[in-house]
């Protein structure tokens, strides 16, 4: 494992990919949410961290690239060969991943913030509960996402593909519920990963969503776990 | 004990198509061994099997002894070149190496080596979706030779190479096999096998049609490439 580490870690830092992943995912996040906070809202810190909504497509592309990329180019065959343990090679690219969003999403969500905080009126104390669980909910939620695009990108092994997957499972919800009615509205938005992960960065009226901060991330968590348990499994049983 | 690939009634379908019907075959120590035969004779999966790539559906593929799965460290243990276009295009030929040494725990050193060895080294900072297909040949054989490994495994390692890599490659071939090691090599090229085989097994649909030394093969039939196009004959059907 730690080999299969060294070596993704490796394969990171070689390709431009990560290179313009990251700080785009940095950009988007930030814009947007200083954008969001100059504008009036009932709810100043989930606006505050509206660069999120655009972020985790970022990140979830990436998440299905890292691994399904290398079926494009054929990479995977020297990854496979080098690496014949495929569940380690998996956990390695997790790992990888995660290490990555950390590094740009903590940054980007912690200016996020601070703008909110400076240009929203009546914006909660930095330190109150709230902010904190938004905060730090916000860089789970994209960390989650992108272990979901890295079990898509398993189970289809196209970046193309999974990229168009994972972009349809977070816009999908987006676009469908004004169109349905409001009871079915209310479950597509507490079983689908984008719109039930982000109310973990939710501060008002909590009784009012469909569904809580806490149970919401834990529906992403679960899509991602599932997902790439699936993928997992395709990986170790298909052949290359 | 190391230097050896045995293979044992390997049979694989991919759905109705019968890639591999039985096959069977040793490539043992200190000797070139050739694998030829018509497209879709089963070649190039027998290798990925050999490589735990593929899954077969039955029958054994052993390196030194044991699964290749259950290798550590494989490169240190068997090196191939199946795919000369498994690379990054957007990553340099050096750090496409440096990332199978880190794999396999080798130092940075060894990477500078099989560049110099394969004569890579001048162009080993470029972008590798900018190499001819020459230059991934060289590249590969580097990846293969970087664990030291005592069994190599190459898939058509003379397509691409201009008539000075040719030469080299055949050099290379034949001091890898004086040197102890167990190499196998699959080729449409006879006369190229002619001199550096001291083996070789004829595959046809899937199964060995014929396994003998070269020279016996030479004796018998005037030439490998006569011995080939007799012994092949009809198996070369594509499925």
């Amino acid at each position: 494992m730690r080999a299969a580490l060294r070596a993704e870690w490796t394969k990171l830092r070689t390709v431009p990919d990560a290179a313009v992943a990251l700080p785009l995912i940095a950009l988007l996040t930030v814009a947007v949410s200083v954008a969001a906070s100059t504008a009036s809202s009932a709810d100043v810190v989930r606006s505050s961290l509206m660069g999120v909504e655009l972020g985790q497509a970022a990140v979830a592309v990436w998440g299905v690239q890292i691994l399904a990329g290398e079926y494009g180019s054929g990479l995977i065959t020297a990854t496979f060969t080098a690496l014949p343990r495929r569940l380690g090679v998996l956990a390695a690219k997790a790992v990888c991943l995660l290490a990555g969003i950390l590094a740009v999403g903590v940054p980007s969500i912690v200016i996020s913030v601070l703008a909110g905080h400076r240009l929203a009126s009546a914006y909660p104390a930095l330190s109150s509960g709230a902010v904190l669980r938004a905060g730090f909910g916000a860089v789970a939620y994209l960390c989650l996402i992108g272990l979901v695009g890295l079990g898509i990108g398993a189970l289809v092994r196209s970046a193309v593909a999974g990229a168009g997957v994972v972009l349809g499972l977070q816009l999908a919800p987006t676009v469908m519920m004004p169109l349905l009615d409001p009871h079915w509205a209310r479950w597509v938005y507490r079983l689908s990963p984008s719109t039930a992960g982000q109310a973990i960065q939710s501060t008002v009226d909590l009784k009012g969503l469909p569904i809580g901060p806490w149970p919401g991330l834990g529906v992403a968590a679960a899509w991602a776990f599932v997902l790439l348990t699936l993928g997992a499994f395709t990986l170790r049983t298909r052949d290359v | 004990m190391d230097a050896i690939i045995e293979v044992s009634e390997l049979h694989k379908r991919f759905g109705p198509a019968v890639a591999l019907d039985g096959m069977t075959f040793t490539a043992g120590p200190g000797q070139v061994t050739g694998f030829v035969g018509p497209n879709g004779a089963g070649k190039s999966t027998t290798m990925r099997v050999i490589l735990g790539l593929d899954r077969p559906d039955s029958g054994t593929a052993l390196v030194g002894g044991s699964r290749y799965q259950d290798l550590r460290k494989p490169l240190t243990r068997l090196g191939a070149l199946i795919d000369p276009g498994a690379l990054q295009p957007g990553r340099s030929g050096r750090n496409h190496l440096l990332w199978l040494a880190h794999s396999q725990g080798l130092p940075p050193k060894r990477v500078d080596e099989v560049l110099e060895m394969t004569g890579m080294r001048p162009v080993a900072r470029r972008r590798a979706g900018g190499y001819s297909l020459g230059m991934r040949q060289r590249l590969g054989i580097a990846a293969a030779m970087l664990g030291d490994p005592p069994v190599l495994m190459l898939d058509e390692p003379f397509n691409g190479l201009d008539p000075e890599g040719i030469v080299w490659m055949r050099g290379l071939l034949r001091s890898l096999a004086a040197e102890g090691r167990a190499v196998l090599v699959s080729s449409h090229l006879m006369s190229e096998l002619q001199d550096v085989a001291g083996h070789v097994v004829f595959a046809g649909a899937g199964k060995v049609v014929e396994a003998a030394s070269t020279v016996a093969m030479t004796e018998r039939y005037g030439s490998l490439e006569s011995a080939y196009l007799t012994l092949t004959r009809g198996t070369g059907v594509l499925r």
